[in-house]
């Protein structure tokens, strides 16, 4: 938790660590590396995967009951 | 969770210990730091107290918020052990009865308890003055926030639809810290308007609504910025218009303090030209509120005329702070009106 704090990967507050298992688990069977959003997102621009979804919602602690859809 | 309180077996499962706590309505709803026999003891020896010291009780349920009670929660919000002093305090300054808990907690209205951080403590800390301080990114000012806020839930019984009554509450409910910008502040902190020495640590609880913003990239003197921001305070459905009362809290941006403090304008002329300008007009109020002349009858006698209402009884009630980075934005956040008023503690031991 401390390491994800220490690497500006949270909000501040606690977060679920996003494991190999769970970030599987959100992904349901979708390819990990296939673009999610077709639009680069700001201020980054960078184009999000579904892994990168996925271990986003992990730490926001996301049910694999409320996986993302297309 | 000790010699005095029960504690659980659970399998060393993040997501297992959520659910648990989660299903018993022991949560906010957000992922929390299990408070392990070990976390727990380990903080509680940090703080230096006893562990079933009762400091106060909470509200609605008038549960004994003992130091391991609080400890707990607090290990449940992310808090460090040295951001502790600051929850036991804001916990206690909770239940002094002039911020009224008992109703904070059960009222429909969507008050929050905003905790502010004044004194060296805020940098020792590191609880955000400046930048976004009241959004996401600030661990001190979240967990603390959050560690008041899991203690009103857990120990005083404040769940939503149960011991909280709120219509539609409010996502300052979560987590509502911050410290004041001082350093970019013209005028003199809160905490030494309000007579602690300027080197004192200060910790205030104020029962309010989560920050409304007042932008105004417009004006350019001190006098447009003030007009801008009466314009914001004097609007209809705030609980201090109901009954002219309370404390309510205004949040300069420094661009904007400094923009009105250039002119010449004091935080005492601050309060005064906002009392004086931030009224609501008595007509267009609801006629269910006007029509026995009671309304307008107080109104007058508190202004010396009955056409504009003020928002609180005199300018000295308005509450100022300057938080914030540069930019043209300030807030206010109306409280829960004249049932509560602010109420602050010395930190003993930051």
């Amino acid at each position: 938790m401390a390491a994800l704090h220490d690497a500006g990967l949270t909000d501040g507050l606690p977060v679920i660590p996003p494991s190999t298992e769970a970030v599987a688990a959100l992904l349901g069977g979708r390819n990990p590396l296939a673009v999610a959003i077709g639009a680069p997102l700001p201020i980054a621009f960078a184009v999000p995967t579904w892994e990168d979804l996925a271990t986003i919602a992990v730490l926001a602690a996301a049910r694999a009951s409320r996986r993302c859809s297309t | 969770m000790s010699a005095h309180d029960a504690t659980v077996e659970l399998e060393d499962s993040l997501e297992e210990i959520q659910a648990y706590f989660e299903v018993r309505g022991w949560s906010d709803g957000l992922p929390f730091i299990p408070p392990t026999r070990e976390r727990v003891d380990r903080f509680v020896g940090h703080l230096g107290r006893a562990a079933d010291e009762v400091v106060c009780t909470l509200a609605p349920r008038n549960g004994e918020a003992t130091i391991e009670r609080i400890v707990a929660n607090a290990v449940m919000a992310g808090c460090r052990p040295e951001d502790l002093p600051i929850v036991v305090t804001a916990v206690e300054a909770a239940a002094d009865e002039a911020l009224n808990l008992n109703a904070i907690q059960s009222t429909t209205h969507p008050t929050a308890i905003m905790i502010l951080i004044n004194g060296p403590v805020a940098d020792k800390l590191s609880i955000a003055s400046g930048p976004g301080c009241f959004g996401p990114g600030w661990r001190a000012n979240l967990a603390i926030g959050r560690a008041l806020r899991l203690c009103l839930l857990n120990i005083g019984g404040g769940s939503p639809g149960d011991g909280d009554r709120a219509t539609q509450g409010n996502p300052a409910k979560l987590a509502f810290c911050v410290a004041e910008n001082a350093l970019e502040s013209p005028w003199e902190p809160y905490h030494v308007e309000h007579g602690f020495a300027l080197d004192d640590s200060v910790v205030t609880v104020i029962a309010c609504e989560g920050p409304h913003n007042i932008q105004d990239h417009y004006s350019i003197g001190g006098e447009g910025v003030l007009t801008t921001v009466a314009g914001a305070l004097s609007q209809a459905g705030s609980n201090h218009l109901l009954r002219n009362t309370g404390f309510p809290v205004i949040a300069f941006g420094p661009e904007h303090a400094h923009q009105v403090a250039v002119d010449g304008y004091s935080k005492a002329d601050v309060k005064r030209f906002l009392w004086e300008h931030g009224r609501f007009p008595v007509a267009r109020l609801s006629k269910e509120w006007t029509a026995d002349g009671a309304y307008a009858d107080r109104v007058e006698h508190l202004t010396g005329q009955r056409i504009d209402a003020p928002i609180t009884q005199r300018p000295e009630n308005l509450q100022v702070i300057v938080c914030g980075r540069p930019g043209k934005h300030s807030c206010w956040m109306p409280t829960f009106g004249g049932d509560t008023r602010p109420v602050s503690r010395l930190l003993r031991h930051g």
